[in-house]
């Protein structure tokens, strides 16, 4: 029989088609049950509105039923809880850092809090300064947003708090 | 059933303000209003979607598949904005409120399922009302042609406020809740909208009395699936 362990290890190669980061990595992969040769898939949508869904459905529902072991897999989106980018794991913080992308908490060093957005002071994914700006709460998908670095003025991707 | 009402209404709002603000999509005013625009659109019809899931059925047949007296949509969301950014600003920011104050009901009903769908999509109506209620004031302190013109688009609107409201369960309060979010932005923006009360006006679309443009509107949305039910993409 297929272990969960087997199962979150290929769910950890599979990519959003969005971002250099695996599901499992941003936090989206909510439970996995296992029946026999029957895998059950509870996912988290990070926006409700994020086209990706149905593609990321798919290719959990491809790659596990190719599994060893597995007859069938179903895959079910949840709403609660709530995604939100806590959840996003520390290698996934570190693979959309490297992208350019920052996340609420990762720029802020162990155990402190996490930046309030509406003051935007995230560090520049590139020159590491803080005077920057939240430019515009709306960014190239559902779960990113815009800040401009006041410093290097360049414009940086942040993964959007939904807290 | 008074809450299955309100949740259709507020799906068909949702429905036909995605369906309307996409055609701002490319012609919005500055890149990041466009790209704000489209998101907000983007929203707007997963919400609806989230909301169809929750009244059972195919949420595709429930959005396309109604003969156009079955919407429950009001008159406000399908009117025409001549693509006056004004009047897009003005109608997203009173739409957004409205569908805040019927979601926070939502999330506290006795039904878990909607319980969980609603506090999830308060979570990402809440960014639209703080974008929308930033660019009002923006708007409205811009200077005097700005403020003119936001001015104007609340005043042409404003004969529309009472249909946002019409068919509700408990239309007073959710009125009063309704002004309580929307006023504090308008009067930092010394802006106004004249209306006294949420049975000010009738329009007849939340009981499927739709105006011309909303019958326009769905008959385009719909037209590929009259003509062909089954068609995939």
């Amino acid at each position: 029989m297929v272990s969960e362990a087997d199962v979150r290890l290929v769910l950890d190669g599979i990519d959003d088609p969005e971002l250099p980061c695996s599901i499992v990595q941003l936090g989206l992969v909510e439970s996995v049950h296992i029946d026999e040769d029957r895998v059950g898939i509870e996912l988290l949508p990070t926006f409700t509105g994020c086209p990706a869904l149905d593609m990321i459905e798919g290719d959990v529902r491809a790659q596990v039923s190719a599994m060893d072991g597995v007859a069938t897999c179903t895959v079910r989106w949840r709403y609660q809880p709530a995604w939100s980018p806590d959840r996003i794991s520390e290698a996934g913080r570190n693979r959309l850092h490297k992208h350019g992308v920052t996340t609420p908490t990762a720029c802020c060093g162990e155990g402190a809090e996490a930046v309030s957005l509406t003051t935007s002071a995230v560090p520049c994914p590139y020159c590491g300064s803080t005077r920057t700006i939240l430019d515009s709460p709306f960014g190239p998908t559902r779960c990113r947003q815009i800040h401009l670095c006041e410093a290097c003025r360049n414009q940086f991707e942040h993964m959007k708090p939904t807290n | 059933m008074p809450l299955r009402d309100d949740v259709m209404a507020l799906a068909d709002d949702k429905l036909m303000s995605g369906h309307m603000q996409s055609d701002w999509t490319g012609l919005g005013p500055i890149l990041e209003e466009d790209i704000a625009a489209s998101a907000m659109a983007q929203d707007d019809l997963s919400h609806a979607q989230v909301l169809y899931e929750w009244l059972g059925g195919d949420p595709d047949a429930t959005a396309f598949g109604r003969q156009a007296q079955a919407y429950r949509c009001c008159d406000l969301v399908t009117l025409p904005d001549e693509f006056d950014w004004a009047i897009a600003t003005a109608r997203r920011f009173m739409c957004a409120h409205f569908a805040t104050v019927l979601l926070q009901d939502f999330a506290q009903s006795d039904d878990a399922d909607l319980v969980d769908r609603a506090a999830r999509l308060l979570k990402e109506q809440a960014i639209q009302t703080t974008h929308l209620n930033a660019w009002i004031f923006r708007l409205g302190t811009g200077g005097t042609d700005a403020h003119a013109r936001m001015q104007h688009a609340f005043d042409t609107l404003s004969p529309y406020v009472g249909g946002l409201f019409e068919t509700i369960d408990q239309a007073a309060d959710r009125f009063d809740r309704w002004r309580a979010a929307v006023d504090p932005v308008l009067q930092s923006a010394a802006l106004k909208i004249d209306v006294t009360g949420p049975e000010s006006t009738t329009c007849g679309g939340r009981s499927g009395q739709h105006a011309e443009h909303f019958i326009l509107q769905q008959a385009e949305m719909t037209q590929v699936r009259s003509l062909e039910p089954d068609a995939a993409w």
